[in-house]
């Protein structure tokens, strides 16, 4: 189910000019700032806003080519379309919702029940099943509007950020749900965000758009060392970790631990700001609680600050001035202390 | 003083003299209906009501009032939805145009009709040369004329009911499978439903009272084209007490018919 695609939009205060391709079951994450042309990006995909000019692609169909002038509306294309806002269809319970696109593509009723059942529970949330959408938590809602959307297999999942309106601890459930139904699916996905964290756990591949253009494509981990832009470097950067934690520290899963101010017990996420981490020519004393010696493996230029990469155990991302750079003398290969306070390591039940 | 202690005081603070206005807007509105109800002759309210002519007045204003509604409905929400989606120029002059019977005194509507549709009427003489059909003075006349002072209402609060449906439903509806036709059924309509009971209910109630279209268009003829307005200005002229038990059973239907509308549809909208 790969897409390929190259949509070239036109309006009067805005042009949007995007060249993609994405191979089967791939996730890429769509950054950018406002305006950028994330969302007519999807919608053009979908069919629901012209194009003026482009091919589009999926899973062996020609959806639409301006060229040759073929055009398929959204209701024939294979797509699955989820908002930051449910949108669920207030008249209808959930199951009801699940069952609408299977029951528009002419499934017999019993049948298209049963495969939202189906739904339902696969995103654990089959015993809601007879709830309208006003009797649901926002998280609940949000669930069932991803069974809606792949209810019926879609070849391209349109995610506008789905996970924007939710609360700190729903959003986790919410993104684990996806992680899973993505990490098993063939389908292509577009996940339009503002959050470096869905993007770096669910993404395969971020691509940056400013101002209707492409400006940085690759693995979230390329772009977090080596933004091209401030806004990339604010947006991306920030380390995350799993691993598990006792109660005072976190042991990650990828080497070394961390303390973070406070620890659960058990899986977590743990994340730092690349601005929180320091470094030291000579082991640092006081009061940092993490303290570790690595060598440094990039130095980017990025915006007003520089981006240094360290080896780890753990593996990090650190914002310096330039002048402490210089100060510092940083170079691939050179060995340095980092520290971080306790109290800038965030670990979150995972 | 707290912040909410202040705000407490301004809500419920009102200009002098407007609770006095207020009572005196709401017993302006409601004396009368106390009144027709004070003198109605209930002794002999049975015997009017099941008085051949009046059922007959009854039946003629049910029949019409329920056509017109749903020629105004089958027409009105299509003329609705247009209004309120398409873009097209000139749109604004339609829409001034198709709530123009909303303002219309009724009588000039009636005169309108009759010069569209009369004998001699600007579509009515082919009417009547092609196919010998008359329209005045008809049944029909009564529909249409009802029809033409009421489906404003419609049109009106289900354009607005338009307004206000999140277009990003449809779309999510459109790629879930669901063709334009499937969407309008599915999703559009259920959602304006509470717009389009209440601007149904509004069309009934304006179409069940019509008067001087009807009067003018179709005329009074009993059996025909006599509705209960129109028997209810008759009576009034020899025989008040029946003019009174007929007034008080349009009062009746009128009523019944507004709250069945609320009972059916409200509660249902709000879960």
């Amino acid at each position: 189910m790969s897409l390929a695609a190259r949509v070239a939009v036109r309006r009067e205060t805005f042009a949007l000019d995007v060249d993609l391709g994405v191979p089967d079951g791939g996730v890429v994450a769509v950054l950018g700032p406002n305006g950028a042309g994330k969302t007519t990006l999807l919608r053009a995909l979908a069919g629901l806003s012209s194009v003026d000019e482009g091919r589009v692609e999926a899973g062996g169909t020609v959806w639409e080519d301006t060229a040759s002038g073929r055009w398929l509306p959204p209701e024939r294309r294979g797509v699955g379309l989820v908002f930051s806002d449910h949108l669920l269809f207030g008249h209808l319970t959930a199951l009801q919702n699940v069952a609408f696109g299977p029951r528009a593509r002419g499934v017999q009723r019993e049948e298209a029940r049963r495969r939202a059942q189906t739904w339902l529970d696969k995103l654990g949330i089959g015993d809601l099943a007879a709830r309208r959408p006003s009797a649901l938590s926002g998280g609940q809602a949000q669930r069932v509007a991803l069974a809606r959307a792949l209810a019926t297999e879609p070849a391209v999942l349109l995610l506008d950020e789905p996970l924007a309106a939710l609360d700190a601890s729903t959003r986790v459930e919410v993104r684990r749900a996806l992680a899973d139904v993505l990490g098993e699916r063939r389908t292509v996905c577009l996940l339009v965000t503002h959050d470096p964290v869905d993007a770096t756990l669910l993404a395969d591949r971020v691509v940056v758009l400013e101002a209707g253009a492409v400006v940085q494509d690759g693995t979230p981990a390329e772009l977090a060392r080596a933004p091209r832009t401030g806004w990339t470097a604010r947006l991306l950067g920030l380390n995350v970790y799993r691993g598990v934690a006792d109660g005072t520290a976190v042991a990650l899963d990828d080497g070394g631990r961390l303390v973070p101010a406070e620890a659960p017990v058990g899986a977590v996420v743990v994340t730092v700001a690349p601005g929180a981490i320091a470094l030291h020519a000579e082991q640092p004393h006081g009061s940092p609680r993490n303290v570790w010696r690595t060598h440094v493996t990039t130095v980017e230029q990025a915006g007003s600050v520089v981006r240094v990469g360290l080896a780890g155990p753990p593996a990090a991302l650190a914002d310096l001035t330039s002048g402490a750079a210089a100060e510092l003398g940083l170079a691939p290969g050179v060995e340095v202390w980092a520290s971080v306070k306790a109290n800038e390591v965030h670990a979150e039940p995972d | 003083m707290t912040a909410a202690g202040v705000t407490r005081r301004r809500r419920t603070r009102m200009p002098r003299g407007m609770p006095l206005l207020a009572a005196l807007g709401a017993a302006f509105l409601v004396l009368p209906l106390v009144a027709l109800v004070w003198r109605a002759p209930w002794g002999e309210l049975a015997a009017r009501l099941t008085d051949p002519t009046t059922l007959e007045a009854l039946r003629l204003s049910l029949v019409s009032a329920s056509t017109a509604t749903a020629l105004s409905v089958v027409l009105g929400v299509p003329l609705a939805w247009v209004l309120a989606r398409a873009a097209l120029p000139g749109l604004r002059v339609l829409r001034a145009l198709v709530t123009v019977p909303l303002v219309l005194p009724p009588v000039v509507g009636g005169v309108a009709l009759l010069l569209l549709l009369g004998r001699r009427g600007l579509a009515g003489q082919y009417l009547d040369a092609w196919f010998g059909v008359q329209i005045p003075f008809t049944t029909l006349a009564v529909v249409i004329a009802e029809a033409f002072v009421a489906m404003p209402f419609l049109v009106v609060s289900v354009e607005g009911a338009l307004r206000g449906v999140d277009r990003r439903a449809e779309d999510a509806a459109a790629t879930l499978g669901a063709g334009p036709w499937y969407v309008a059924r599915r999703v559009t309509l259920p959602a304006v439903a509470p717009g389009l009971a209440a601007g149904t209910a509004l069309t009934f109630a304006r179409a069940l009272g019509e008067f001087g279209a009807t009067i003018t268009f179709a005329g009074s003829l009993p059996g025909t084209t006599q509705t209960m307005p129109l028997a209810i200005y008759l009576a009034m002229q020899n025989d008040p007490a029946a003019a009174i038990a007929l007034s008080l059973v349009l009062l009746a239907t009128s009523a019944t018919v507004l709250v069945a509308l609320r009972e059916r549809w409200v509660p249902a909208v709000r879960s």
